[in-house]
């Protein structure tokens, strides 16, 4: 499989027997809250081509608006993707190994995962700040760009979390490498 | 160590981590950041993460990819896939083998407004899976039938591999939508004569269904008609120019919820559901492109790609055979890997060997032509083993078809396959002729 499956029979399994922690909980609601947000970027987006076709009157800015939207939205979904097993692995190799191989392997990848994510939010948080002190704008709107930080930063950083989390649950797990085999 | 050799050293890293199970975007990230600071220091590299992830997140080209995922989403639960199946049985249910002649209609339908070949197979097939059970069709026909179908979701516009590929290869998405439909209705027709030579060998494979009369089909085509109108609206606008791919899609996915909310009853719960379907799809998707957007700067600097496309200059091979070994790679890879990851990774080795070949085309014309055979090859990928994701999802719907029947019935696709890419490969003219005859 390289790739799973994101109906929610799948999802529930890849997220394994356990009942969601609060942290799962916590994760999905930003993925929600980031859905409707992509939501509003497309209501927005809507609006500003039919101002701009029926009353000549776009919505000025409209592109930076949707830009910042879009970095949060899909910035939000990040956390929850990673604690679903959402990140597409190559597994046709290491198919035949033995699960407790696979799971050391998965515990391993896990741990990569959140260093990445880590090193992204170290850097993206000081880029945020230097944008900040030197001012950066958009060009319409003057909107600054490190608003746009505010929510990406935080949500690298879960990332990185949940990363530690879903590599804490490999470990301790017996059977956590065939949870992870969505498809049997 | 020469730049080459440190470009190559990292390919195999990443090889390596892609082998023990690490997520194909975190092993771009490792082993593209390995190689960047070998070739130009920590400095360089530490400051380009400050900024670059975030603008890939919030590039108004990226923004229209979560966008068609969820309108794709969306209309999986619109139930337009019941409509779109029965509007096809109306006219062709009562030929042999008709109800899969309608599973790939329906699916090649479902495939205009959806960008994704696992959500089209898997919407179609809950449908029609079903009501070719009911007429004694074939395990493996019925269940190969929607796997192969469900390649339609990226062949046939809105397509998010082929959004990707205008982005790395920097041509215009709405010319490729465009050109994409004359080999998107090719594949769909060629399935349908798979499915008729198959039925004719096989006749008890497909029995013919009770033929409809005009009444029905005038009902059939009459709950088109708000598909049609999404249809019209969104690749419509885009064609006609009325519409940035991004607006479109953004038109789409409101009017996809329409569709849902007065025709199938979509409430709150169900939105969540494709709102959490959508997040996990464009997480893996993003950090893929971050990913990928390390590990090609990387490899720009090295210049692994530039080195190959001389390479092959020097070789002396005729452009069509470079043509071929590059297809076959895909062919490979697409046994292990995602189509995504993969055109992430090799267009930007393989584009300026392509672009470097004479084949008697203008740039533009190549471009869209080895993006269209990319988008056929890597889809082969999805229905043969041993990671067809397709045929996985498909067989989880039929739990009382085997595996390797749903694989064997895949064959016939796969021949159609084959016959469609060697025409394309013979007669460019059927990739970019349209554009030209409409003078875009």
């Amino acid at each position: 499989m390289a790739q799973k499956p994101t109906d929610a029979s799948a999802r529930a399994k890849a997220a394994g027997s356990r009942s969601p922690s609060l942290f799962d909980r916590f994760c999905t609601l930003l993925a929600v809250l980031g859905g409707f947000i992509l939501m509003a970027a497309a209501t927005i987006t809507v609006v500003s081509v039919l101002g701009r076709y029926f009353l000549n009157a776009p919505i000025p800015g409209d592109i930076e608006i949707v830009a910042l939207l879009m970095a949060a939205s899909i910035a939000l979904f990040l956390p929850y993707c990673q604690l679903h097993k959402g990140n597409v692995i190559v597994d046709v190799f290491t198919e035949a190994a033995p699960p407790v191989v696979r799971k050391w392997l998965d515990v391993f990848a896990s741990l990569g995962v959140a260093v990445v994510a880590g090193v992204l939010a170290w850097r993206m948080g000081i880029g945020g700040l230097e944008l900040r002190v030197a001012n950066d704008e958009s060009m319409v709107l003057r909107l600054p760009t490190w608003i746009g930080f505010i929510v990406v930063v935080p949500s690298f950083a879960l990332l990185a979390i949940s990363s530690l989390i879903a590599a804490w649950r490999d470990a301790t797990d017996g059977h956590a490498a065939d949870a992870a085999k969505v498809i049997e | 160590m020469t730049s080459l050799g440190i470009g190559v050293l990292f390919i195999g890293v990443m090889i390596v981590l892609m082998v023990i199970r690490v997520p194909i975007a975190i092993a771009m990230i490792l082993s593209g950041a390995g190689g960047y600071i070998m070739l130009s220091g920590w400095l360089p590299f530490l400051n380009r993460l400050k900024t670059g992830p975030f603008y890939t997140l919030s590039s108004e080209s990226f923004s229209v990819i979560p966008l068609f995922l969820l309108m794709g989403y969306i209309a999986s639960r619109a139930g337009i896939s019941r409509a779109l199946f029965a509007g096809a049985n109306a006219f062709i249910g009562h030929v042999r083998g008709g109800l899969s002649m309608a599973a790939i209609g329906g699916c090649a339908m479902f495939g205009a407004i959806c960008g994704s070949s696992l959500a089209t197979a898997a919407t179609m097939g809950q449908v029609a899976l079903p009501e070719m059970k009911r007429y004694g069709y074939a395990g493996s026909l019925a269940t190969g039938t929607l796997a192969a179908g469900g390649t339609l979701g990226i062949l046939i516009p809105p397509s998010i591999p082929l959004i990707v590929y205008c982005i790395l290869a920097e041509q215009n998405i709405a010319k490729l939508f465009f050109a994409a439909f004359l080999p998107g209705i090719l594949a769909t027709i060629g399935y349908m004569i798979a499915i008729a030579i198959y039925v004719r060998i096989n006749p008890k494979a497909g029995p013919a269904g009770p033929r409809s009369n005009w009444s029905q089909r005038l009902q059939a085509m009459r709950d088109l008609i708000p598909i049609l109108l999404l249809f019209v609206l969104v690749l419509g606008g885009i064609y006609s120019g009325v519409f940035t791919p991004t607006e479109a899609a953004a038109f789409g996915t409101l009017g996809a919820l329409l569709i849902a909310v007065t025709m199938n009853g979509l409430r709150l719960n169900g939105l969540i559901e494709c709102l959490r379907d959508t997040a996990i799809s464009t997480g893996m998707i993003f950090m893929i492109l971050i990913g990928a957007e390390i590990f090609n700067s990387f490899m720009a600097l090295s210049g692994v790609p530039q080195e190959l496309a001389d390479a092959i200059g020097r070789s002396g091979l005729s452009p069509m055979m470079v043509m071929l070994m590059i297809l076959l790679v895909y062919l490979v890879l697409g046994c292990l890997m995602d189509s995504l990851s993969m055109i992430l990774l090799t267009l930007p080795i393989f584009l300026p060997a392509i672009f470097a070949l004479d084949f008697g085309l203008t740039p533009e014309q190549t471009a869209i032509w080895f993006g269209i055979l990319i988008l056929i090859v890597v889809e082969v990928g999805l229905i043969t083993p041993p990671v067809g994701m397709n045929v996985f999802v498909i067989n989880k719907l039929a739990r009382d078809v085997p595996m390797r029947h749903t694989f064997r019935g895949v064959v016939p696709f796969l021949i159609s396959d084959a016959v469609r890419v060697a025409l394309l490969l013979i007669f460019p003219v059927l990739t970019y002729g349209l554009l030209e005859l409409v003078k875009w």
